[in-house]
């Protein structure tokens, strides 16, 4: 049965009173005005210790008698066809288990790193001199290892079945749209038209992706992953081996980083998971297989690149009337996923886009932090402060004028002053003695309220006064657990300390994957009605206390422990269903060597409500150096000949370290959305998107000089400012 | 991949930079003194390997005594031979710091150090931080309460890494610490949290917690 209830939904100074149907079970709704206790304050990581203490067992830790080492032959350089495979003097080697071919001889290799065969052998030693014996003859062939090459006409096709390279998808609104678009820019003052580019990106999660497969009796098996998706992997295994699901356990208990490319064990990062099933199976003892860094390189998955060519037609007043873009990137051999969320967030009149998907013999793209926004951002936010200058107007102020969100709006205000933008943007580029110029830039961000049914939190009470929540889904770093502990203690009056959180297993209750941000705004609401039902049936009428009133209370209850299960339904009618966030940055350019240094950053972020001050401000800062990193220093190359990767190492794919990462500022600007019972969101995705932006426009107000390719370069800048006739 | 490269990787010009060390200098206890024992300058150093070879490390206060063949870097012996898994394997090169660990109190990357080497002197990981009265190390509290952690996995070698910077400098500066864990790579975005934690914990321990 459902119910109509009010609630207060809003931010800041724009509260109001808004009408929700939810069903009528459902707990009474934590609004804007909602009192709480713990939610909201800084609580320490409830598996912090555990890490900090290098106790804690990740995938790749886990040790088990008689163990084995898997892992898999792969094809050493892209392009060409496997004509035969030979594992005989490998299977005859010293210590080798198990040689099991997974490719035919005919089969094409699309991408450097291609599974051909998985071994097996006692030690990692062993198995890395019965590699070396294996013989794949593969008969070379041309490759395209670039967008350029690969969209050539006569250019090598990765999958010559298809025809072409080129995968139009994606959104596409058809060149009648761009046409109308076209006539509106006629009546334009000022007309641009700019190409921006945006490199491939790889995830790089310090943790590689890591399988321990061990056979038990019942002729099932226990699968450790190191995951984002446990019940992805059950499926994956499950289906791959033809067992039943509940002969196949997943555990993941710690993860040491997802961001998008460790869901179930079909993508091509995952594949040499099944083999270790099956190996484990098939040699009745446990098998592990972890990937060595350049495999996680090539295969883990990574951020497609993206060529973006915008055109914008906008009045001296700032008013647009026509925006177009036509874009295409890579992933790899994938056939899609390159779309890029441009144009996005602002009122740009007439709109045109058309995409597409070019596949090249590289390695596979997969979801990555917040997928398709960073680059679309990249380009979106660098053609507002290019119109912003052709027209004369500050680019905060053309902001404020062409986007409608009201959030936002009071985000660049607060900002703007939080920053001291004005007195930043009074300097004109260049300005100053001495070769180090400064700069100030902005970004803006949209991201989706995420999170809904189908999954259930487990609340256990024991006669003690112990309660355990359970979910099967896994905590990536985000701080799943601490939030769950703390929506658990907020109802029963207890310390987060003293609920325990169980997660990534699944013999527990089913919960998502992480992606897109919805893993706590599935889980907290289904935590909430678990603890609220738990509260109801310990306390009856009396409002939660201490944990002193608590254990009297537990002690009375029949029988030792009693489990409650709570759910979410779908999500109400929300306040907004956006996520905003805007970002300033501030640079440094030396342009005497190129060099940009990021000086400080602002992060203005929405996030529904807080509910761990700390943990949520670790992922919004988290997001920021993801986003700098990404601005700055990453770059997947391949070589253009042979197609190999130059750099499946952390040497030469660099990531911001720490001498790279300045001051970063984080305001958690909170909104009550009246989207679920407890009004909570996810902040995985959102801080990434704009920061990339907003050091590009920085870049460009210090020096007056604009890169268009990230990553921003020393070369790329002196370039531009080459361009731009010298400093 | 499929091919290896022949000739030269990691393992092997470890093995070739431990054997010209052992002929020349005293840097390597083990294998000096395997050298000692030889009979006459004639006969040379004696060869270790390639078969396990015995030999005692002590880490986190105990000696521990293991079987190992001399190409085994003292990342998998502590690993896959003594079962601590506390340093993490990242890059299996020593470009991220994610097995950091105190060898005589000083910090090193322990994929870049093979184990007998490390035969009679003294390893402490993460595991094997502590305070005075047998509590988490003031770094490992500090890390906590600052969350200075989110996935965990560079926090171990972290955590080492500003160990060895508050032995030999108490009241570090932010770019000190920065300085010090410069080649521990974190990709969840720990950095300025880590620089509090460090000098937060500094701090403690000034004070004599």
């Amino acid at each position: 049965m459902a119910e109509k209830r009010k609630t207060k939904a809003g931010f800041a100074g724009e509260v109001r009173e808004i009408e929700v149907e939810v069903p009528d079970d459902e707990p009474e709704i934590w609004g804007a005005d909602a009192r709480l206790r713990v939610v909201g304050t800084a609580v320490p990581r409830v598996d912090g210790a555990i890490k900090a203490s290098g106790r804690a067992t990740y995938t790749a830790d886990v040790l088990l008698p008689g163990m084995l080492h898997g892992r898999m032959l792969r094809a050493s350089s892209p392009g060409g066809t496997l004509r035969s495979l030979d594992l005989t003097a490998a299977e005859k080697a010293p210590g080798v288990k198990y040689a099991r071919p997974v490719a035919r001889p005919g089969m094409r290799i699309t991408h450097e790193g291609r599974d051909l065969a998985f071994l097996v052998a006692d030690s990692e030693d062993r198995l890395e001199e019965a590699l070396a014996l294996c013989r794949a003859e593969i008969e070379p062939g041309p490759v395209a290892a670039t967008l350029e090459d690969a969209a050539k006409e006569g250019a090598p096709l990765v999958h010559p079945d298809r025809g072409s390279n080129v995968f139009p998808g994606g959104r596409d609104s058809g060149e009648g749209a761009f046409a109308e678009a076209e006539r509106e820019m006629k009546k334009a003052d000022v007309v641009l038209e700019r190409t921006y580019r945006t490199q491939v990106q790889v995830h790089t999660p310090l943790e590689p992706h890591a399988y321990v497969v061990r056979p038990e009796d019942d002729g099932g098996v226990t699968v450790f992953a190191s995951t984002q998706g446990t019940f992805s992997v059950l499926d994956g295994i499950a289906g791959a081996l033809r067992l039943p699901r509940d002969r196949v356990h997943v555990a993941s208990e710690f993860v040491g980083g997802g961001f998008g490319c460790k869901f179930g064990p079909s993508t091509p990062g995952s594949s040499f998971g099944v083999e270790a099933a099956r190996a484990a199976v098939a040699l009745n003892a446990p098998v592990r297989a972890v990937l060595e860094r350049r495999e996680e390189h090539l295969l883990g998955g990574n951020r497609p690149s993206s060529e973006q060519t915008v055109k914008i037609g906008l009045k001296r007043d700032g008013r647009v009337l026509g925006y177009t873009v036509r874009s295409r990137g890579t992933s790899g051999f994938n056939e899609g996923g390159a779309g890029v969320a441009n144009p996005m967030i602002y009122d740009l009149g007439k709109q045109a886009k058309s995409e597409a998907t070019v596949a090249t013999h590289g390695g596979p793209g997969a979801a990555f932090r917040a997928p398709g926004h960073p680059q679309g951002s990249f380009a979106l936010e660098s053609m507002m402060d290019e119109a912003a200058d052709a027209i004369g107007m500050d680019p905060l102020e053309l902001r404020l004028r062409l986007d409608g969100n009201a959030i936002r709006q009071a985000q660049y205000k607060l900002g703007a002053e939080r920053f001291g933008w004005k007195a930043m943007r009074a300097v004109k580029p260049g300005a100053g003695r001495g070769p180090v110029k400064r700069g100030a830039g902005a970004g803006s961000a949209i991201w989706y309220q995420g999170g809904g049914e189908g999954h259930a939190v487990e609340v256990t009470v024991h006669r003690d006064g112990r309660v355990e929540a359970s979910n099967g889904a896994q905590d990536i770093g985000t701080g799943t657990r601490t939030v769950l502990a703390v929506i658990v203690a907020e109802v029963l009056g207890l310390d987060p300390a003293e609920v325990q959180v169980n997660l990534g297993r699944t013999g527990w209750p089913s919960g998502p994957g992480s992606g897109g941000s919805t893993t706590a705004p599935t889980l907290g609401p289904c935590a909430r009605a678990a603890a609220e039902a738990a509260r109801k049936a310990i306390l009856g009428k009396a409002a939660a206390g201490d944990a002193a009133a608590w254990k009297r209370a537990c002690a009375r209850m029949d029988g030792e422990k009693q489990a409650f299960l709570g759910r979410r339904p779908r999500s109400y009618k929300q306040f907004h269903g956006q996520v905003a966030g805007v970002q300033f940055a501030e640079v440094e350019v030396d342009t005497e060597t190129g060099v940009v240094r990021v000086v400080r950053v602002l992060a203005i972020q929405d996030c529904g409500r807080v509910i761990d001050r700390l943990t949520a401000e670790s992922q919004v800062m988290g997001g920021v150096i993801n986003g700098i990193s990404y601005a700055l220093f990453e770059d997947r190359v391949q070589d253009r000949k042979t197609g190999r990767l130059l750099h499946g190492d952390l040497e030469g794919y660099r990531i911001a370290g720490s001498r790279d990462i300045p001051d970063i500022e984080v305001v958690m600007f909170e909104v009550a959305n009246a989207g679920n019972s407890v009004g909570m969101m996810g902040l995985g995705e959102p801080p990434k998107v704009p920061t990339a932006g907003a050091i590009a426009n920085a870049v460009a107000h210090a020096t007056g000089a604009r890169v268009r390719d990230l990553p921003i370069t020393p070369a790329r800048v002196l370039a531009a400012l080459a361009a731009k006739g010298g400093r | 991949m499929g091919k290896p490269a022949k000739g030269f990787d990691r393992r092997s010009f470890l093995r070739g930079a431990a054997a010209a060390a052992a002929g020349g200098a005293a840097a390597i206890p083990f294998v000096v003194a395997a050298a000692a024992r030889a009979e006459g300058p004639a006969a040379g150093p004696e060869v270790l390997g390639p078969g396990p070879v015995p030999f005692t490390i002590r880490v986190n206060g105990k000696d521990r005594a293991l079987r190992a063949e001399p190409r085994v870097t003292l990342l998998d012996a502590l690993r896959f031979h003594l079962g601590v898994t506390g340093p993490k394997e990242v890059c299996d090169r020593g470009s991220c710091g994610a097995c950091t660990v105190l060898l005589d109190g000083v910090p090193v990357v322990a994929c870049m150090v093979l184990a007998v080497e490390c035969a009679g002197r003294e390893v402490v990981t993460c595991e094997g931080l502590a305070s005075a009265d047998g509590g988490p190390h003031a770094l490992q509290e500090a890390f906590v309460r600052r969350d200075a952690l989110q996935c965990g996995f560079c926090t171990p070698g972290m955590v080492v890494s500003c160990a060895g910077l508050l032995a030999r400098n108490p009241d570090p500066s932010p770019d000190a610490v920065r300085e010090a864990v410069s080649g521990n790579l974190c990709r969840c975005g720990t950095y300025p949290r880590v620089v509090e934690a460090c000098r937060e914990a500094a701090a403690a321990l000034r004070k004599g917690r």
